[in-house]
């Protein structure tokens, strides 16, 4: 479970977090909506330690974890999928994911075996092992960032807008994906601009406007077209 | 025919050296996109600190030399974690003037023990004469620094293809965000990347003080032409400063011999002028290219 009280962070004198709070039961998908600028992609690169915290804690199963560098973060069970991929554009698919299972400390037939495990989720980065990354397509490419974040065997996955840029058939794809992670028990905080895709995979909502949550609801009571939700998104 | 054989062997070995200046200084740019201006004195200090456990210590050759790659190693490591890990996100101007003034710092401090005198530096193998293979004419040091070259060539190119923390240092040279969030400790690589640079130049260092003698400023025209080999190798490519300071070592010596000695002065500065002018990203450089 990961569990965020009174998060402020930013950049230098910029603070863009101010003070938010939110939980990720185990087991479950949360999303935090909101438009562009809201701070979305920030609570996400401060809870991986990528961004300068200014106060507030982050717990994650129980331990404490915003003072521990990124390295110290990811050993502890967080994993993000971030929103540029940021893959190793030269390296091979098969290496990104060798790296990825590299803080488990993976090797051998354990490595392997969580690779084959991806391939089998992600066939189609079956198909381009040898490939670079950086020849990859768009959707390949959310597949391989997602299957090197499932290499470290996160206990909570953090999915930062997923489906920018993607076509509608590979959101489909992505919305299947996560739906069947999460029936495997993966607990998945989900970031993103497309309200209709989050509702459909997600347990809770959270509504982020100007670095603050504004908003927040379990998904099944919410309705898309509810005119406080659309106003709370501008 | 034996001239232009004599001319290929020497520039061969001085090329090899070359090519490892420019190695250290594309391994530190690579990761944190910043320019050793220092690198040449790195050099010098790892000649000086051989020179001193060989004379002073009375170490072996190879033990002797053996410390002193270790110890610059251990002072690169050191070097990033004390004065550029504080920085290492401010304006790559700031960071390339601080490789300035270290410069200046490891030459001035090289200059208190030994004061501005030359001296000279021993052979590994000073009583064997020279090679003789049918027209080509090769001294032990030439294949020795040739043959340390080749094997240091082939040993980085395992350590990065086959060893975890070489895949770590590549993947934090392509691409430092993906590094740091699937738990690379990316500190430890900028440390580890100025060791490795660091030991690679003291390598160069002790391989080039038995000809090139040994005296605090002996690292600005290493560092120059390292520099050389470097841009036209295309900065950002490993196999590209190896094949760049062959490239300049050659062009040197054929250049001083068939044009004037003169040119070997300036042939770096010709050749940095003109790869930039006509092939900005070198020869295994790429220009950038975005997806949109």
């Amino acid at each position: 479970m990961l569990e965020i009280a009174g998060l402020e962070a930013g950049y230098g004198a910029l603070k863009v977090l101010r003070g938010i709070s939110l939980a990720v039961p185990k087991g479950k998908v949360v999303a935090l909506l909101g438009s562009n600028g809201a701070g979305k992609t920030t609570a996400m690169k401060a809870i991986m330690g990528v961004v300068e915290r200014f106060a507030g804690s982050i717990r994650l199963d129980g331990q404490q974890i915003e003072k521990l560098p990124p390295h110290a973060i990811v050993a502890r069970g967080l994993a993000l999928v971030p929103q540029g991929r940021e893959l190793f554009p030269e390296m091979t698919v098969v290496e990104n994911l060798e790296l990825g299972g590299l803080v488990r400390g993976l090797a051998g037939a354990e490595l392997a075996t969580d690779m084959e495990a991806v391939f089998k989720r992600f066939p189609r980065l079956d198909e381009r092992r040898t490939s670079r990354a950086g020849s990859l397509s768009g959707g390949e490419q959310q597949m391989l960032a997602t299957g090197r974040a499932l290499m470290s065997r996160p206990s909570v996955l953090l999915l930062d807008e997923p489906t920018t840029g993607l076509a509608p058939i590979i959101v489909q794809e992505l919305v299947r994906i996560i739906r069947a992670l999460n029936q495997g028990g993966q607990t998945i905080l989900l970031v993103e601009q497309n309200v209709r895709m989050a509702l459909s995979v997600a347990d809770y909502v959270y509504v982020i406007r100007g670095g603050s949550i504004v908003m927040e609801s379990e998904a099944a009571k919410l309705d898309g077209a509810d005119a406080m939700f659309k106003a709370y998104l501008g | 025919m034996e001239i232009p054989l004599l001319l290929t062997a020497s520039g061969l070995a001085n090329g090899a050296l070359y090519a490892l200046v420019a190695l250290g200084l594309v391994l530190v740019y690579k990761t944190q996109d910043v320019v050793q201006f220092g690198h040449g004195e790195v050099l010098m200090i790892g000649a000086f600190i051989g020179y001193s456990l060989l004379n002073y210590l009375g170490l072996p050759y190879p033990a002797a030399m053996l410390a002193a790659v270790l110890a610059c190693g251990i002072m690169g490591f050191v070097l990033e974690r004390i004065a550029f890990r504080p920085i290492a996100y401010h304006h790559h101007i700031t960071l390339a003037m601080v490789t300035v003034g270290l410069s200046f710092a490891l030459k001035g401090i090289a200059r208190i023990p030994f004061g501005a005198d030359i001296y000279t530096f021993p052979r590994l193998f000073p009583d064997t004469p020279t090679i003789v293979w049918g027209k080509l004419i090769v001294t032990p040091q030439h294949l020795v620094t040739i043959g340390v070259a080749l094997a240091l060539t082939i040993g980085l190119f395992v350590f990065f293809r086959s060893t975890t923390m070489g895949k770590q240092m590549r993947a934090t040279q392509q691409n430092l965000t993906g590094a740091s969030i699937i738990g690379i400790n990316t500190g430890l690589i900028f440390s580890g990347t100025w060791a490795l640079a660091c030991a690679i130049g003291a390598v160069a260092g002790v391989l080039a003080a038995p000809d090139a003698l040994l005296y605090p400023d002996m690292g600005a025209r290493f560092l120059l032409k390292g520099f050389a080999a470097a841009v036209l190798g295309g900065f950002e490519s490993v196999p590209g400063a190896i094949v760049g300071g062959l490239l300049i070592g050659l062009i040197d010596n054929f250049a001083g011999f068939y044009i004037d000695t003169a040119f070997q002065e300036i042939s770096a500065y010709c050749i940095i002028i003109l790869v930039l002018f006509v092939w900005p990203y070198g020869l295994f450089g790429r220009r950038p290219t975005h997806r949109v």
